[in-house]
């Protein structure tokens, strides 16, 4: 669509009829050199001629493009198209996107409830980008079953956000698929967001009979355990023992667990981790471990203390071993030993430890409003048609000098 | 590109053979009976020998050299200086109306022809420039080194801006007795240039005009004319009619003059614009005239030419 930046110049059109008019007197006539004018006595004056009310000199035309070009130019004309960068948003599973102004999912996320770590809190914002209120109808489903199914009223360019928890999910795949989707209440679409829970599903973890009860309540503390009662079914196996383990290749990952443990340390066990990648729990002095000298070949040293590797990660096959005594009462009084382990079993199962959370947002958000910045709508893309009508004067004016007047139309 | 120099087409070569053609059709005949030393006997039986030439169809058997067209296996003529040769004064217009009206390139070359030509028939020739005045000339004679004299002003020479005037009668001074006379001009003048046309055939030993008609300028509007030579203006409507009229008063101005140069025995012949430079030579010095135009049922001729272009002496 053709706009113009400055539309008041346009008034300069006015001057067009002047110009005719202009055309119609007399002007200044050209200047020609002639060999002889006693030849020319016999012409006729041009006010003989009663050329004053006569029809205007054809080249009026041209010049009056020419004053319209630059009038316009002057207008500064620019071809506004759709504004720039509002691509609709699409959804996550590909579908259509909502209309551009319409209400949409505008973040899905899922962690580990905090007072209920079997269960899953999922938070859900609904944004409204336009200006008016809208109502609609936000519907959770969690694989097959349906989470929630409400209308959620959102205020004109406002953010609805809620809560929900649910069990976590026991399996992966399309049961560990988290769907949030909006209706409108006038039947339209308001987008598709799905999350992928399966980061934060329950784990069946086959555990050796030799753990002792600190062991077992630190697991059924993480609220995501299920002690498989059968082998085929376990996504991690739990040895405790004074042994170390064996070296060959297993179809799961395994955690041993030392068993016994010397003297009590004074000093604090360490991360030997980047800062990013360490747990946000401390083992304080006062631990106990084990000595299991054949442990410490090869693998990655993961917690050190006294001058001695405690935790030990092999990546084939893939096992941590523990030397901290966690059959200690001291280390099972305190919180430390539910936070290790959970956080010892997400790391062999690729999984989110308790304070880990996943989330989803719509891949592109350009007409979904952020709660915590104003609403900025993207200016339109605007062409500026300035320098082509100034190019196409520049033209004209040009072909008018080259003539010089002697052609009379254009 | 810068245009080509009008005197370019006069090549040597082409004015040779030009020369050698007028000599062929004059047939023995004189080139014409002025000159200070007119003598009765025909052409080519004088007695200071120049050299021979090839026998041209009508030249008289007595003249031929038997010896050397023995020699040369083709029949030759002997060729004496004539003793009846004159001076040629050729007068060349420079004044503003003839670049104005697109006349100065045929007169150009119409002088550089005309002094080349009497040159190889045994005649003596000068060049002038005039406008308002005298404004250059050269050196009278024959020869190749007078000859390139002449060209080399004529080459060199360019007309008027603008101003001065058209006074061939400013070259009285220049003319010797008996001096043949050749005027080159567009006759652009309210007095059809008669005055001064009796003024040079009364001052030398005759007078041949050739007059270099102007393209008309195109014209169309509400203009104001300026004469490029006095710097009058008009301010005209130049329409249909204005341009009838000019021509008309052209055509006027053309039988005036061919009427002054019949009445003076001066030859008169008109160049139209584009005529080739070697036909008008030859139509001049041949004096040929061009077929009359044809009349109009109501008697009148065409508005141009209204009188033949070559008025007999």
């Amino acid at each position: 669509m053709i706009g113009l930046g400055a539309p008041a110049w346009l008034t300069g059109l006015l001057l067009i009829p002047l110009v005719r008019e202009l055309h119609r007197r007399q002007g200044p006539a050209r200047r020609v050199q002639v060999p002889a004018l006693f030849l020319w006595r016999g012409a006729r004056s041009p006010a003989a001629t009663g050329r004053r009310g006569g029809p205007p000199d054809p080249a009026w035309r041209r010049r009056a493009l020419l004053l319209a070009l630059l009038v316009v130019a002057l207008a500064r004309p620019a071809w506004q198209g759709p504004p720039a960068g509002t691509t609709p948003t699409r959804p996550a599973d590909g579908r259509d996107a909502p209309p551009p102004r319409a209400p949409v999912i505008r973040s899905l996320s899922a962690r580990p409830s905090l007072a209920a770590p079997e269960r899953l809190t999922i938070a859900v914002a609904v944004a409204n980008p336009g200006a008016e209120p809208a109502s609609p109808t936000l519907v959770l489903r969690l694989g097959d079953s349906e989470l929630l199914r409400r209308p959620v009223a959102v205020a004109g360019g406002g953010t609805w956000t809620g809560r929900i928890e649910t069990a976590r999910p026991s399996a992966s795949g399309t049961a560990a698929r988290l769907t949030a989707a909006l209706t409108m209440a006038e039947g339209g679409d308001g987008g598709t967001l799905a999350l992928d829970t399966a980061p934060l599903r329950r784990l069946s973890v086959r555990v050796g009979d030799t753990c002792g009860e600190p062991v077992r309540i630190a697991l059924r503390t993480t609220g995501r355990i299920d002690v498989a009662p059968l082998p085929a079914a376990a996504d991690l196996a739990i040895k405790c023992s004074e042994r170390p383990p064996p070296t060959a290749e297993a179809a799961i990952p395994r955690l041993w667990l030392a068993a016994g443990g010397g003297t009590r340390s004074t000093t604090p066990a360490l991360w030997t981790l980047p800062p990013e990648q360490s747990p946000a729990f401390a083992i304080d002095a006062g631990w106990r471990a084990a000595d299991v000298r054949a442990a410490m070949a090869g693998g990655r040293v993961l917690l050190a203390g006294g001058d001695r590797p405690l935790i030990i990660e092999h990546d084939r096959p893939a096992r941590i071993l523990v030397l901290l005594d966690t059959s200690d009462p001291a280390l099972a009084a305190g919180t430390a030993l539910p936070l290790l382990l959970d956080w010892l079993v997400s790391r062999l199962t690729g999984t989110l430890a308790a304070d880990g959370m996943t989330a989803a947002d719509p891949p592109m958000t350009a007409d979904v409003p952020n709660p915590e910045s104003p609403v900025r709508p993207a200016p339109p893309e605007r062409l500026d048609l300035t320098a082509p009508v100034l190019l196409a004067a520049l033209l004209l004016s040009l072909f008018e000098a080259a003539a010089g007047g002697r052609w009379r139309t254009l | 590109m810068p245009p080509r120099p009008p005197l370019a087409d006069v090549d040597a070569p082409r004015l040779r053979r030009l020369a050698r053609l007028v000599a062929g059709l004059l047939a023995g005949r004189p080139l014409h009976h002025g000159g200070p030393l007119h003598h009765p006997r025909p052409a080519a039986t004088g007695l200071d020998f120049i050299d021979h030439r090839d026998f041209i169809a009508g030249d008289d058997p007595r003249g031929i050299d038997w010896r050397a067209s023995a020699r040369r296996r083709t029949p030759v003529v002997r060729r004496f200086r004539d003793e009846r040769a004159g001076d040629w004064l050729i007068l060349l217009d420079r004044s503003a109306s003839m670049a104005a009206g697109g006349a100065w390139p045929p007169a150009l070359q119409l002088a550089a022809a005309l002094a080349f030509v009497p040159m190889q028939l045994g005649h003596r020739t000068r060049v002038a420039l005039f406008s308002g005045t005298v404004d250059a000339m050269s050196s009278g004679g024959r020869g190749e080194a007078a000859y390139f004299a002449q060209r080399g002003l004529l080459q060199a020479a360019v007309p008027r801006a603008g101003g001065g005037a058209s006074r061939p009668e400013a070259c009285v001074p220049l003319i010797d007795r008996g001096q043949r006379i050749v005027l080159i001009t567009d006759a652009l003048r309210e007095d059809a240039m008669l005055p001064a046309l009796a003024r040079l055939a009364a001052a030398g030993g005759g007078l041949e005009l050739l007059q270099v008609a102007a393209a008309p300028p195109a014209l169309d509007g509400p203009v104001v004319a300026i004469d490029c030579e006095s710097g009058a203006s008009l301010r005209l409507e130049a329409d249909a009619g204005a341009r009838t009229a000019a021509t008309e008063a052209q055509a006027r101005l053309n039988t005036r003059l061919e009427a002054g140069c019949r009445h003076l025995g001066v030859p008169l012949t008109r160049v139209e614009p584009g005529e080739p430079w070697d036909q008008v030579v030859v139509r001049h010095l041949l004096r040929r005239p061009r077929p009359l135009p044809p009349e109009s049922p109501s008697g009148e001729t065409a508005a141009r030419p209204t009188a033949p272009d070559t008025a007999p002496a």
